[in-house]
């Protein structure tokens, strides 16, 4: 179910009052069967797939918990539920990739490979991190393993982020679960502000933006230089307005259930540095990178190499987490490459003098060329082949031979992105704390969004771009 | 469908889970009151409440039509006002016995001072309520509202696009409900349905609330604003004192772009491409545009449920002005088909053939009257005539009337 639909419209308020009808296991119950409602309103058959996972988790994490720290047993334990959330996703996402990846180094030159046709459950990506970052933290007694199976299943599927995110720590999650927050008209309030606001990200600005990056990414060939770096910096906010958008939905619809989950944006373009870029982006995902791969290789420990090679590996894991194709793969390497530059960079003496007698130019300049490093990256990530995004490229910085064409089609759009960029500070920049509790900017909030939403809402419901991931 | 049906179980078997828990947890339903009265105290929010004034009050001003002259010179809505508005304000200096009904052909094709000067001589006064854009559900609803005012209304030109049975929609397009929400709201839901059109709730929304029906308005108000004035302003002074609405005067043509086929014609009026002399920006687009829609369209068609649909809501159209004691004349105009991109006479024949039944007293096919080398001096665009071919089409017109009238059919 899309949070930007009718059925949504119907199905939010009549869980509300279940849920504060009933009280308990059967409020829990009540959650549970309405999030897999959620999750089976898209395909109602990959809901065993879930209920796999959920089991096989929980009765590992239980078997975990009983058994001594030291016990030779555990790690198995611990392999069975990564195999079965790996091989799921495995089997799901990259079946094609591999068989792809074969057929080019003609491994096996003697057959013919055809992709398969397989469905990508949505959300797999999403609830299968969560499910194992349980098992691991449980693994690691870092946390206890949940008795009840109920519980488990309602984290995992718990329906505000069940789809697209943001991915939930077990900890936080139980913690809210076992003392639920309590809902005033103050939460109330805060939370519809960050649900209007999430729906104004999604369908005023994503949806609006998606018309410049459908016709960019389509049409780059017969395009220039200054056309296709408009369409990239508008795929640029239009990732941000439909993921933060859907972060703000979920994280607004699970506070009205007493559910404090953390801030999984905080304005990513607008940064110094590839590091505070990624600081700020998906930032349950970036540390679940850090915590489940980055550190256990390394992290920053031992030699700069060794940590180039941590910081590469976290990163191509990051691009394929995206996609199964080389372009994203690309995209991870370009990330990791940039993040190793700066490493060094910043280790030298030029880069420490800058940053104390730099001021505000080299301030403007660092954010400036991270942007645009941002940029040179969008095209692996949206382009549909490598050599779509080589092309497009090319034409970026001034290698294909037709990047200087005259004819200067996107001036509107050039506009649409330069408003996003003012929109999007000023989202970040007023907190809506500050809003909520000011009648005057509340009243003057409610009615922007509204006439907003009104006038320039994309009124065909399209999917979260997270929603493939 | 194995999938289909099993959401339908497990929805159904959601809500009874749903309904078993609220019966096991608390007879009678029993919400917590402090929830329901921190829900309630949201409600009250000073903020809540003046938001939804502010939206009730801009609501019930745009209800009584405050805004229409505001409205965006030549969208759906602010040209149905314009035109229906003028021909009944005119009404003392042209009480019509002839009505020209149909959409921007009979716009742009027909000329009505011409046509008066021509037809004045046999008694018939002529004035035209043809809106671009209408579909047939939107001319009914036009020519109702008109005929209220115009008691002598005897006959009416109803020129008919050879193209449009095979272009129909279930749904009510945007357009559509832009005009028909400026007409009888009531009477316009009505036919809506009579017209078999599949109405759904946001249609209703678009129907009876003015913010729903004018966002996009509002958009182009808060996008353009410096425009908006201009043209308001120049709305004011340059007031129309003629008793006809439009009397097309573009002098463009077709052959400015000299293509032989649709590819070449995309080719040669794309974006990218130069804008010939004695041709604009505007004239260049439209070719384009209906360049493209004779690319889709394509040559191939049959009889299918939407041309059944299409001469069923023709029917109406024809059954409503008959019921007013209206005689029909049909007329089909001059098209360029020397471009061979839809076989024009052949799908006239069709209409003929299979839906006689449903067309008009008389019929006046005038589609031939420009020769196919000449054509190309006489259209706008693909569809539509220029000033030059206005002329013809209206003279033609004119003519086969009177002819009509000589031998007594009329």
């Amino acid at each position: 179910m899309l949070f930007n639909s009718v059925q949504f419209l119907f199905f939010l308020p009549i869980v509300l009052i279940l849920y504060f009808v009933l009280k308990d296991t059967k409020q829990r119950f009540m959650l549970l069967v309405a999030s897999f409602y959620f999750y089976m309103a898209w395909n109602a058959y990959f809901i065993f797939l879930l209920l796999f996972s959920i089991v096989i988790d929980y009765f590992a994490a239980l078997i975990l918990s009983k058994l001594d720290r030291q016990d030779p047993n555990r790690k198995i334990y611990l392999i069975v539920s990564l195999v079965t959330n790996l091989g799921f996703l495995a089997y799901f996402k990259y079946t094609n990739f591999i068989i792809e990846v074969l057929s080019d180094i003609h491994l096996f030159s003697s057959r013919d490979f055809t992709s398969l046709d397989i469905i990508l459950p949505v959300g797999i990506s999403f609830y299968t991190f969560q499910s194992m970052s349980y098992t691991i933290d449980v693994y690691r007694g870092k946390i206890e393993a949940e008795k009840s199976f109920l519980d488990f299943a309602l984290y995992v599927s718990f329906f505000p982020q069940l789809v697209a995110g943001p991915i939930v720590r077990a900890e936080t999650f139980f913690r809210d679960l076992k003392n639920r927050l309590p809902v005033d008209a103050d939460v109330i309030r805060f939370s519809f502000a960050q649900i209007l606001l999430g729906f104004t990200k999604k369908v005023v600005m994503a949806d609006n933006l998606a018309i410049v990056v459908d016709s960019v990414f389509s049409n780059h060939s017969s395009m220039n230089s200054i056309e296709i770096w408009t369409g990239v910096f508008a795929f640029m906010w239009q990732i941000y307005f439909d993921f933060a958008g859907y972060t703000d939905i979920a994280i607004g619809v699970a506070r009205l259930f007493g559910f404090q989950f953390d801030v999984n944006f905080y304005f990513p373009f607008n940064v110094r540095s590839i590091s505070e870029h990624w600081s700020r982006w998906h930032i349950s995902f970036t540390s679940w990178i850090r915590d489940y791969i980055y550190i256990p290789l390394g992290g920053s420990k031992g030699s700069r190499l060794l940590v180039h090679r941590n910081i590469m590996i976290t990163f191509v894991f990051g691009g394929l987490w995206h996609g199964a194709a080389y372009h994203f793969l690309a995209w991870g390497l370009w990330h990791s490459t940039m993040l190793s530059v700066e490493r060094e960079y910043s280790a030298t003496d030029l880069s420490k003098w800058l940053n104390q007698k730099g001021g505000i130019l080299y301030d403007l300049f660092c954010r400036i060329f991270t942007m645009i490093c941002l940029g040179a990256g969008l095209p692996f990530f949206r382009s549909e082949t490598m050599r779509d995004a080589w092309s497009m490229l090319g034409k970026m910085f001034f290698v294909s031979p037709n990047s200087y064409s005259q004819s200067f089609q996107n001036l509107n759009y050039f506009k649409l992105v330069v408003i996003c960029f003012v929109t999007g500070y000023v989202f970040e920049k007023f907190q809506l704390k500050r809003i909520v509790v000011s009648t005057a900017l509340f009243t003057l909030f409610i009615l922007g969004n509204f006439f907003l939403l009104l006038s320039f809402g994309v009124r065909e419901a399209k999917n979260f771009i997270y929603f493939a991931f | 469908m194995i999938s289909n049906s099993f959401i339908c179980l497990s929805s159904k078997s959601f809500f009874l889970t749903i309904l078993h828990a609220v019966r096991i947890s608390s007879m009678p339903f029993a919400m917590n009151p402090s929830i329901l009265k921190e829900y309630l105290k949201f409600l009250k929010n000073p903020a809540i409440l003046r938001s939804l004034v502010i939206i009730l009050v801009i609501e019930i001003i745009l209800q009584l039509g405050c805004y229409r002259k505001f409205l965006k010179r030549n969208s759906y809505a602010a040209n149905i006002n314009r035109i229906l508005d003028h021909v009944i304000s005119k009404k003392n200096e042209m009480d019509p016995n002839v009505l020209i009904v149909g959409t921007s052909l009979a716009y742009q094709g027909l000329s009505v001072p011409l046509l008066n000067e021509r037809l004045s001589g046999i008694g018939l006064k002529v004035q035209s309520i043809a809106i671009p854009g209408s579909e047939l559900v939107v001319q009914e609803l036009a020519l109702e509202k008109v005929l209220l005012h115009f008691k002598k209304i005897r006959y009416i030109i109803h020129v008919n696009e050879a193209e449009l049975p095979w272009s129909t929609d279930r749904r009510p397009l945007e357009p559509t409900m832009a005009m028909v929400s400026e007409l009888d709201r009531v009477s316009a839901l009505r036919k809506l349905y009579e017209y078999n059109y599949d109405v759904r709730l946001p249609d209703l929304f678009f129907l009876y609330f003015r913010l729903v029906a004018y966002r996009n308005d509002f958009g182009d108000l808060v996008l353009n604003p410096d425009k908006r004035i201009k043209a308001y302003g120049r709305e004011r002074i340059l007031q129309n004192s003629n008793f006809y609405e439009y009397d097309n005067q573009k002098s463009e043509s077709l052959d400015l772009y000299d293509f032989k086929n649709i590819k070449e014609c995309l080719e040669k009026t794309s974006s990218s491409s130069e804008v010939k002399k004695g041709s604009d920006s505007f004239h260049k687009h439209s070719i384009f545009k209906t360049c493209e829609q004779a690319e889709i369209f394509g040559a191939s068609f049959s009889k299918t449920d939407e041309t059944e649909l299409y001469f069923k809501r023709l029917n109406h159209l024809y059954q409503f002005a008959k019921k007013n004691d209206i005689i029909i004349i049909n007329v089909f105009q001059p098209m360029p088909y020397y471009l061979d991109f839809i076989d024009y006479p052949t799908r006239i024949e069709f209409w003929k053939e299979h839906y006689r039944d449903n067309l008009g007293n008389h019929i006046l096919n005038l589609n031939s009257i420009i020769s196919s080398e000449e054509s190309p001096k006489y259209f706008y665009d693909l569809i539509h005539l220029n000033r030059k071919g206005k002329e013809i089409f209206s003279n033609s017109l004119a003519d086969s009337i009177l002819l009509l009238k000589k031998r007594g059919e009329l």
